[in-house]
């Protein structure tokens, strides 16, 4: 069974989340970011065998916060199709605050994998592995399905590439969507602000190192285990 | 009353240090701000003798309740993921309505924290500080001039993952109200369909060429590999003699011998001398490290409950 994909990127390196996304089906990328910063991010995912590419901007979206973006994205992947008649495979970036993926899978209603490391589709279902602890556990979902990928040291992709593809330039509207809608979640949005300086944990000795390193399951007994 | 929860993640039965760090800074917020804190932890069934202590051990970290969100389809799983415990975390927030949820920042918990988040459409704070002072809360995520902040008036929920290390356990009595909140009913979800070993190796051991030979031992011990600065470190830990230790999202902890403050853990001293005691600790019969010296730092002063209530 043929699937498509829908990548939510946000960097030029998230073109490997698209590498991954092309041999699951065909893929459209998505970022919700100004023209200048959108450029780079869509010409890599085309270059990387990208079907099609939106950008999604609207001057509403410059304080909202994840939440905010989220529910752009969400109405942005209704609008490339209904979810109920074809099957979907959504990948997002598992990476810093790691936010966003999860809560367009809120929205949507979807199942949401974290961690991910690889995916792959299976009698019309989505695998992925993660890594949990010392092992790599596989999971299968029923489309649709979202799941958050870690992205690796892979090098940058090459600031240049470009792609036939053309650029699809959407608003909120686009989407179903008014800047009205999303204006009250900048209260929730972070504000820059001097904050506390991070200092490591400082242990007296090994042993108190060990002993925490083991209760967080880090190491064990031998190094064996 | 605000309600101020930690969720609470288990490894092997017991709770994750850094869940007992977040509970202890819960416990100062809450006691400065006079709200209610309780420890929220999913398990398959409602408490046997054996969750009885885990009940006592939370309560002694700080809770003033500790709610037990039971949901059969979690069987013997530990790790948290939202198809597992999505529901039943979504059914205490249903029930408490917390205007801070706060979770360690450990990988399985990133997906649970974020859309726990989304589905209560709280702000949300990632590695995040939570401080008060004089009745006030301070929330910001990052550190130093890179930090952002959040109007920390609790007008609305907000959910945050804060990192080990950063807060230190507190103390109590072992008494708590025990709540048992009910779930079930699973929506669609990835099913489990295996596992298998990690690749990857356990651990990192970074070195100058001076202490290499030490560098070895501590990797053999530590069933992971010795790297050099340049290449990219993948791995659970990270510990590096005397140099810094690189950051990156594929290293849960970093463990810096010899000192220094590009790590999560510094243990001062000779890092090659450092690299063979560690080595020689894990090596040995086990019972390495005693439990006594970690868990007696991070003891927190003047950590009343909030109002006196909970009583189990």
């Amino acid at each position: 069974m043929s699937a498509r994909a829908i990548v939510l990127c946000k960097r030029a390196s998230d073109v490997a989340l698209v590498r991954a996304a092309t041999a699951l089906g065909e893929t459209t990328a998505i970022a919700v970011a100004k023209e200048a910063d959108a450029a780079p991010v869509l010409g890599a995912a085309g270059a990387a065998g990208a079907k099609k590419l939106v950008r999604l901007w609207d001057p509403g979206l410059e304080t909202t916060d994840y939440l905010g973006v989220a529910y752009t994205l969400a109405a942005a992947v209704k609008s490339l199709g209904d979810l109920a008649a074809t099957p979907t495979v959504i990948l997002a970036g598992d990476r810093g605050r790691g936010v966003v993926g999860p809560a367009v899978a809120e929205r949507l209603g979807v199942p949401l994998l974290g961690q991910v490391v690889s995916v792959a589709l299976d009698d019309g279902k989505l695998v992925a592995k993660r890594r949990a602890r010392d092992v790599v556990r596989s999971y299968a979902a029923a489309l649709p399905a979202l799941a958050c990928v870690l992205l690796g040291e892979a090098p940058a992709p090459d600031a240049s590439a470009t792609s036939d593809v053309a650029v699809d330039a959407w608003t909120l509207s686009s989407v179903g969507l008014s800047a009205a809608e999303l204006s009250y979640r900048k209260h929730f949005a972070t504000k820059p602000a001097k904050g506390p300086t991070a200092k490591p944990r400082r242990f007296e000795s090994i042993a108190a190192l060990v002993a925490q390193l083991r209760a967080e399951g880090l190491v064990r007994g031998g190094g064996k285990g | 009353m605000a309600n101020v929860l930690c969720v609470v993640e288990l490894f092997e039965g017991r709770a994750l240090p850094v869940s007992l760090e977040v509970l202890g800074q819960a416990r100062r917020v809450s006691t400065e701000l006079g709200a209610t804190l309780y420890a929220v932890v999913a398990l398959p069934r409602a408490p046997s003798w054996s969750d009885d202590d885990l009940v006592a051990m939370l309560a002694s970290h700080g809770a003033d309740k500790v709610v037990i969100a039971t949901d059969e389809t979690l069987g013997g799983g530990e790790e948290l993921r939202w198809g597992t415990h999505g529901a039943a975390l979504a059914a205490v927030c249903d029930l408490l309505s917390p205007s801070l949820l706060l979770f360690g920042a450990t990988p399985t918990a990133r997906e649970v924290a974020a859309r726990a988040a989304a589905r209560i459409g709280a702000a949300f704070l990632h590695e995040a500080w939570i401080e008060a002072k004089g009745g006030a809360l301070s929330l910001f995520e990052g550190a130093g001039a890179n930090a952002r902040t959040i109007d920390g008036e609790l007008e609305f929920a907000v959910v945050a993952t804060v990192p080990a290390g950063r807060y230190v356990a507190a103390t109590g009595d072992d008494e708590a109200e025990v709540e048992v909140v009910a779930t079930s009913g699973r929506g669609a979800d990835f099913d489990e369909l295996g596992w298998e070993a990690d690749a990857r190796p356990r651990a990192l051991v970074l070195a100058d060429d001076g202490a290499r030979a030490a560098a070895s031992t501590l990797a053999t011990a530590l069933g992971g590999a010795v790297a050099t600065a340049n290449e990219p470190a993948s791995a659970r830990l990270v510990v590096s003699l005397g140099r810094p230790c690189p950051a990156s999202g594929a290293i849960e902890r970093r463990v810096q011998l010899g000192g220094g403050d590009e790590a999560d853990y510094v243990v001062a001293g000779e890092p090659a001398a450092l690299a063979t005691e560690l080595a020689a600790a894990l090596g040995g019969d086990g019972k390495a490290g005693g439990e006594g010296k970690a868990r007696g730092e991070g003891k927190a002063r003047g950590e009343g409950k909030a109002g006196g209530e909970g009583k189990r």
